[in-house]
């Protein structure tokens, strides 16, 4: 077994590339995506060409400065870790800014080897960068490279090796700022000098001029070197005219300016690039918004009325309606077993995960466009036009990354909350953001589509924008509450250029979802149609009984009266609601397993649509959707928020909130949708619906919470 | 009977090593249990 003598960090911006330059040199699979912000936690892999040097692939960060999570968690690691190599990961098309953060890192006195990636849009763009002179400029190896196209990756393997055995890269003695600045570093170093090795003496000095409380903090400094150090920055502030953190960035921005006038040549100025030319139309004030509805419905259209259903008939008719159930029902003749095993396996396991395999084809077709759109970059600017919409309703668009993760999974959505600073955003954000449709409710829309609105497209991306509204909605109100009050934060994003997809991010993150819904339908699921076809095969006392007379049905009759006025009082569905909770899936799984049990359908997934639709109205069915949409997540999410919240009452309240807002929506939905559709008469729901959306309505339009308090402080004086 | 038994102990292990494993699963500190943990963020998965 060979041990690991190098370590080597992966710092640079965020969407500079870095994580898929980690996949690409250790041969991993970790998740990237066209937008900044993918990779949240540092993640450890060991080089498939050089085994014994393990890369550090840290998260994206602008800065060392210890504002957000993501910078913390990047810069604790660089200076407590102390890797033997920084690998600085360059943005060729966005120099300037990226290399803000290089000048940082070059002072941190671990050698840097840096490499500028994207040099094959630089080309395009017209633009030239001189590598030569960059590198002598900055005093550390640099590499132009091309990470999609996988050019020159092994030069700066290679290079990143050779700079680690040699003294190569150790700029941090060689970016000078102005000699007034200069002066003042020196003379703090020398107060420091006691406190700190000299490789990092630079890196502390700057840090204390900066006036890093942190590091102030680390180093332990007496009175009177802090006395000292004190007196040394009022004078340079008082020289500069201005404070030691702007002129600390002035200084950085003034010497990157001077490097990229001379090592970069732009032949390009003033001409609007193909990308700046698309986000003219599809970021556009007004038409931005309707583009993206447009976009969606498609993804919904192809996926679940289309190209998907098309596959998914044949699944669900011929593979899981006839094929399997025929081959496995003479097998079981034949090996004698007995009756009740057989119907375990043909009406438990078959019924329950087929009904939800069923469904694999069209969430393929549903991932792939969805990859689609955010390898090409489309989805990036749909989180910048979510903020124009969101911060009018004091969101920011940072929320919108999270719930761009939970269209895939709530978890990793729950998780991405992290990068939100502000607490009460993060707070918010965590609560709403599984109102997004996850790939596991994918199947229960298709299925209420299905079996309901076989020829509207509008139910199914209908789904997709009732999550959307319910966060808006949910922030207009909570916004105004005490416990949420404030300004939205400011959301600053990179958009990344526009590509064409990259086939195998598309293809791996399509399999990568799909074999998580296979392994979810063969483990979880699995389980659960076992346990629910004995609970629905018994009764209490143990005898085999009819379903109707089981123990699922006897639970699920003690609570239907709760979700009776939401229109889907039957046991069955209460069932598939709660059953929901261990995995969304689940809900399909159950009406799979609980109607072919009932002996009202074989195991044919399209039958079972029949069954449901002669069980609840249209506009149940709808309000079944709706409760299952927006309620609480599964219990997976649900821990995840624990964790993320980390107070029980928190979560508690998020659960509540969530369910609670599904209540009223499907009620609403329901009691007024039935009567104006004729169904029901008007009736005490009714009226409690009207009341409800009067409530509500005022809850959007009062006055925000931090509007009405100094009135009651005026009351109080008065 | 026979084949009752295999069939019924082979469906039952199966679940049992499900739960087992979902039971004692490393954290992952996500949630996810590993092997569907969508963004993988545990060391295991990448070394």
């Amino acid at each position: 077994m060979m041990t690991t003598t190098l370590q080597i960090a992966l710092a640079g911006n965020p969407n500079s590339g870095k994580t898929s330059l980690f996949n690409e040199i250790t041969g991993t699979n970790q998740r990237v995506g066209n937008w900044p912000g993918v990779t949240i936690e540092k993640k450890s892999g060991k080089l498939t060409k050089y085994p014994n040097v393990e890369l550090q692939d840290l998260p994206g960060i602008y800065s060392l400065s210890p504002y957000s999570p993501e910078e913390l968690v990047a810069r604790n690691y660089l200076i407590d870790d102390a890797p033997d190599l920084i690998l600085n990961l360059i943005d060729g098309t966005n120099i300037e800014r990226n290399l803000y953060l290089t000048t940082q890192l070059l002072e941190l006195g671990v050698p840097v080897i840096i490499g500028i990636n994207m040099m094959d849009v630089v080309e395009k763009n017209k633009q030239t960068i001189d590598i030569k002179l960059l590198s002598e400029m900055l005093y550390a190896p640099i590499v132009g490279l091309s990470v999609t196209k996988k050019k020159n990756i092994d030069e700066l393997m290679k290079r990143s090796l050779h700079t680690h055995a040699t003294s190569e890269g150790q700029g941090q003695n060689h970016i000078r700022y102005d000699k007034r600045l200069e002066v003042a570093l020196e003379e703090i170093a020398d107060v420091i000098e006691a406190n700190t090795p000299e490789n990092r003496r630079r890196w502390f000095s700057i840090k204390l001029f900066e006036r890093d409380e942190e590091i102030r903090n680390e180093l332990h400094l007496t009175k009177e070197q802090q006395i000292e150090i004190n007196e040394i920055i009022a004078i340079t502030e008082k020289i500069f005219q201005t404070d030691s953190t702007s002129i600390m960035i002035n200084e950085r921005y003034d010497f990157i300016t001077r490097l990229v006038e001379k090592a970069v040549t732009n032949k390009s100025n003033f001409e609007l690039s193909l990308s700046d030319k698309i986000d003219h139309v599809v970021t556009h004030r007004i038409w931005a918004l309707p583009i993206f509805a447009l976009v969606m419905w498609m993804v919904y259209y192809l996926s679940i009325q289309t190209v998907g259903t098309m596959a998914t008939d044949w699944v669900n008719d011929v593979l899981f309606g006839e094929v399997i159930p025929k081959i496995a029902t003479s097998w079981l003749a034949a090996a004698n077993v007995a009756p009740w095993l057989e119907g375990l396996i043909l009406e438990g396991i078959i019924a329950g995960v087929g009904a939800v395999l069923g469904f694999l084809p069209q969430m393929i077709v549903l991932f792939l466009c969805l990859a689609l759109l955010e390898d090409c970059g489309y989805m990036a600017r749909i989180a910048f036009v979510m903020d124009r919409l969101f911060r009018r309703f004091g969101l920011s668009g940072k929320s919108f990354i999270p719930m761009l993760i939970s269209t895939g999974c709530g978890v990793p959505g729950v998780m991405a909350c992290r990068t939100i600073e502000n607490e009460k955003e993060r707070k918010m954000t965590i609560m709403t953001t599984t109102f997004m449709p996850c790939s596991a409710k994918m199947p229960v829309i298709a299925l209420i589509a299905g079996a309901f609105f076989p020829h509207s497209s509008w139910v199914a991306p209908a789904a997709y924008f009732v999550g959307i509204g319910a966060i808006i909605l949910s922030g207009i109100a909570l916004k105004k509450t005490k416990l949420f009050a404030g300004e939205a934060s400011p959301f600053i994003m990179e958009l990344p250029a526009y590509h064409f997809p990259h086939l195998k991010n598309v293809f791996f993150q399509t399999y990568e979802r799909g074999k998580s819904f296979v392994i979810g339908a063969g483990t979880i699921i699995f389980t659960t149609c076992v346990l629910l076809w004995f609970m629905a095969s018994f009764n209490f006392k143990g005898q085999m009984v009819a379903t109707d007379k089981s123990i699922l049905a006897a639970l699920g009759n003690s609570v239907a009266f709760i979700f009776a006025p939401l229109g889907f009082g039957t046991w069955r569905a209460v069932v598939a609601t709660v059953t929901g909770l261990i995995a969304k899936e689940n809900v399909v799984a159950t009406f799979g397993v609980l109607y072919a049990h009932a002996g009202e359908v074989s195991e044919n997934g399209t039958e079972i649509w029949g069954a449901l639709r002669a069980s609840m109205a249209p506009i149940a069915g709808f309000s079944f959707l709706l409760f299952n949409l927006l309620c609480a997540p599964c219990f997976a999410a649900i821990g995840a928020i624990k964790r993320e919240m980390a107070d029980f009452r928190w979560t508690i309240f998020a659960i509540a909130y969530q369910c609670a807002l599904a209540y009223g929506v499907s009620f609403i939905t329901y009691q007024l949708g039935s009567v104006l559709l004729g169904e029901q008469d008007f009736n005490i729901g009714t009226v409690l619906a009207m009341t409800l959306i009067v409530i509500v309505t005022y809850f959007f339009i009062r006055k925000p919470a931090n509007k009405r308090k100094p009135e009651s402080a005026a009351i109080q004086i008065l | 009977m026979w084949a009752t038994i295999a069939i019924a102990l082979l469906i039952f292990g199966y679940i049992g090593v499900i739960i087992y494993r979902r039971v004692t699963k490393k954290s992952s500190g996500c949630g996810c249990s590993e092997s569907d943990c969508p963004i993988k963020s545990h060391s295991s998965d990448t070394q």
